[in-house]
């Protein structure tokens, strides 16, 4: 059987995972420096050892009101790629998971809206969404 | 003839009833003089008014249907016309005939005459115009009509508008002399009217002042008779003499009844100083005698009373004697039981007082504890405050190392088949991290529990503190009160002590007193029986010539009384 590795995060009462190799560290949440910026999406940026990095409320973006928790829990998972680095807010990063390919399932095209949510994997009883958040910056950065 | 009050009465009455008469057949004639004078007005000015007006309104009505002939070429109208015309000359007429029989002034007649004279002439001239309007001759008819009958009709008119004129000018005199009359009546009605009750009042005034002076006269000379002043009076006799009328009998009637009056005074003075004399002399010897077995009676009846009030008091004394005995019995008896209670009670008091003491030494006992064990709960609610501290760093640093085994999975994903081992091993960690999580949770949830306990204990200790303190304080008041009943109970023993002590003494020196008294009541029960024997034979005598006394008195008095009714009399 062929494993693929995600780092599972929960936003509000669901859970999300992000492939491993999009993920580059996770740092606990510090308040962003607001910017005037064209983006709306970016809530601000942070000084993370000498880069600026920008940084998204995905639980905005995705239309979840994130979980009325102390700010202590929150973290920022930093992404990175060719293009570069961006932070994205979540409530609590969980753990490191594998999951089966058999597991993995497409999403029909009723998702095709949210063309960043890719797959859904379901893990001991539990129903995991999936994010290429790769993607989903292209697509609020446009 | 006497002219008596009743004469003088009637003739003043009498000249005023006439007067009255006179004063009014006098109104009457005067009204009846006013009523003609508006009579006149209204039957014959107004009425010849009336008529005048007629006249003149009947013949202007038939100068405009005159002129409507001559104008109309219509037979008809002509016809109707005429008809019309008939009937309003025939108005005219009975109007002027009516009015001659109302004519009474020369003036007037002349007046109607003319009148007369005029119309007849302009009806004449009319009876021309009418002839050619029905031949059709329309224009002659109009030039006649404002020639020959224009001037008839003025004449005619004139006259009668005088005649009108005249009538008013009548009317307006008749009320003026109507008026006239009125005023005079009045003014005549006012004098007559005054002059009448002048008159009345100056009868009024003399018939009262001649009545009232020989009235006041007749009431002084009562009045004199009521004061007891019966003096022959010569001047008021000769001033009644002069009076004619009744005042003179009265007056003489009065003079006769002071007389009889004063020759009954004088008989009844000689008398009643007689029987005052001989009162007085008899009253004397009695009370002489009656003052000296007063004396003796006096004597004996005190006497009587003391040895009858000795006797009363010496068997009092005895009875009460006895009963005393038996007081001072129960009394005795009493104090003993009190003394039994007394001494119980105090046995009891002495048993509290111990029971207290010892109350007070556990309470002190209990205070000491109760403070340590305050202490030692401070000290556990400092240590679970620190054990809370510590697992509060615990769960940052679990945290911290949770992130770093994440953050190690993530490099050896990245670092790809050389990462392998590593990645297990910060699997392991963060398994190490969450179990560490787990067990601080439950370290806190224990700890909490364990300051909730502290917290309660704590209370339940400051309520136990009060309680002991309560407990400290009512002991030593309870003490305190049992000392005072110690003290009030010993008293009491001693009090009850020498109380029996006395009673007893009591009691011996009684029976002595108890011989003493029985022999002295015998001796004072004779001597009263016997006093009171010539006690009673005294007051006999005594009664009896109190009787005698008091008649002989009664008749002073009596004599006394009519003395002093007759000195009231002056003869």
């Amino acid at each position: 059987m062929i494993y693929a590795k995600f780092v599972v995060f929960r936003i509000g009462k669901e859970e999300y995972a992000v492939p491993i190799s999009q993920v580059k560290e996770i740092i606990n949440y510090r308040s962003p420096t607001t910017i005037p910026l064209d983006i709306e999406s970016i809530v601000g940026v942070i000084n993370l050892r000498g880069k600026v990095i920008p940084i998204i409320d995905l639980g905005k973006e995705i239309g979840i009101e994130s979980e009325n928790k102390p700010i202590k829990g929150e973290k920022i998972i930093i992404i990175e790629d060719t293009d570069g680095a961006f932070g994205v807010i979540v409530d609590e990063v969980e753990e490191v998971i594998k999951i089966g390919e058999d597991d993995i399932h497409k999403v029909n095209d009723i998702y095709e809206r949210n063309k960043y949510i890719t797959e859904i994997a379901k893990n001991d009883n539990r129903l995991i969404i999936i994010i290429d958040l790769n993607l989903f910056w292209k697509e609020v950065s446009k | 003839m006497k002219f008596t009050v009743k004469n003088k009465l009637i003739a003043a009455f009498g000249v005023i009833i006439l007067l009255s008469f006179f004063l009014g057949v006098y109104s009457i004639s005067s009204i009846k003089s006013v009523n003609d004078r508006s009579s006149e007005i209204t039957e014959v000015w107004f009425r010849g008014n009336d008529l005048a007006h007629t006249m003149d309104t009947a013949i202007s009505d038939y100068r405009i249907r005159e002129y409507r002939h001559a104008v109309t070429e219509d037979e008809n109208l002509m016809a109707d016309t005429e008809k019309e015309l008939q009937a309003l000359k025939d108005k005219f007429e009975a109007a002027l005939n009516d009015y001659e029989s109302t004519v009474v002034l020369q003036e007037d007649r002349e007046l109607v005459a003319e009148v007369e004279e005029y119309y007849l002439q302009y009806f004449e001239t009319s009876k021309e115009v009418l002839q050619l309007s029905r031949e059709l001759k329309t224009k002659e008819a109009i030039d006649l009509l404002y020639g020959e009958s224009k001037n008839r009709f003025d004449k005619a008119n004139n006259t009668i508008a005088e005649l009108v004129k005249f009538n008013q000018e009548q009317a307006n005199l008749a009320k003026e002399q109507s008026n006239k009359t009125y005023e005079e009546s009045r003014l005549i009605l006012v004098i007559i009217t005054s002059a009448i009750i002048l008159l009345s009042i100056v009868v009024a005034v003399y018939i009262i002042l001649s009545i009232t002076k020989k009235m006041k006269f007749i009431i002084g000379f009562i009045d004199k008779t009521a004061n007891l002043d019966l003096v022959y009076d010569q001047n008021g006799l000769s001033t009644i003499s002069k009076f004619k009328d009744e005042f003179f009998d009265m007056g003489m009637a009065l003079a006769s009844m002071r007389k009889s009056l004063r020759e009954l005074i004088d008989s009844i003075k000689k008398n009643s100083i007689d029987v005052s004399l001989n009162a007085d002399n008899l009253s004397n010897v009695i009370e002489e005698t009656s003052q000296t077995i007063e004396g003796v009676a006096k004597a004996v009846d005190e006497m009587a009373h003391g040895s009858t009030d000795l006797a009363k008091n010496v068997e009092d004394g005895a009875g009460k004697l006895g009963a005393l005995a038996e007081e001072i019995n129960i009394v005795v008896k009493s104090a003993d039981l009190v003394k039994d209670y007394i001494n119980v009670a105090s046995n009891a008091n002495s048993e509290g007082i111990n029971y207290i003491k010892k109350l007070k030494e556990v309470v002190k006992v209990n205070n000491e504890v109760a403070e340590q064990v305050a202490e030692r709960v401070d000290l556990l609610d400092n240590k679970s405050e620190s054990i809370e501290k510590i697992t509060d760093v615990i769960k940052s640093i679990t945290s911290q190392i949770n992130l770093l085994s994440l953050n190690a999975a993530i490099e050896a994903a990245r670092a790809g088949e050389q990462g392998k081992g590593f990645a297990v091993v910060a699997e392991e960690i963060r398994k190490l991290a969450s179990e560490t999580a787990n067990s601080t949770k439950e370290i806190d949830i224990i700890v909490s529990e364990v300051k909730k306990e502290i917290s309660t204990t704590k209370s339940e200790m400051s309520k136990a503190k009060t309680a002991v303190n309560q407990t400290a304080e009512v002991s030593v008041k309870t003490e305190k009160a049992f000392e005072a009943i110690d003290n009030s109970v010993s008293n009491i023993i001693k009090q009850i002590e020498s109380l029996i002590i006395g009673i007893n003494s009591i009691d011996n020196n009684k029976n002595g007193i108890v011989v003493n008294i029985t022999d002295m009541s015998a001796i004072a029960e004779e001597s009263a029986s016997t006093t009171e024997e010539v006690s009673a034979s005294m007051q006999e005598q005594s009664a009896s010539i109190e009787q005698i006394s008091q008649s002989a008195k009664d008749l002073k008095q009596i004599s006394v009384n009519l003395q002093d009714l007759i000195a009231k009399f002056r003869t």
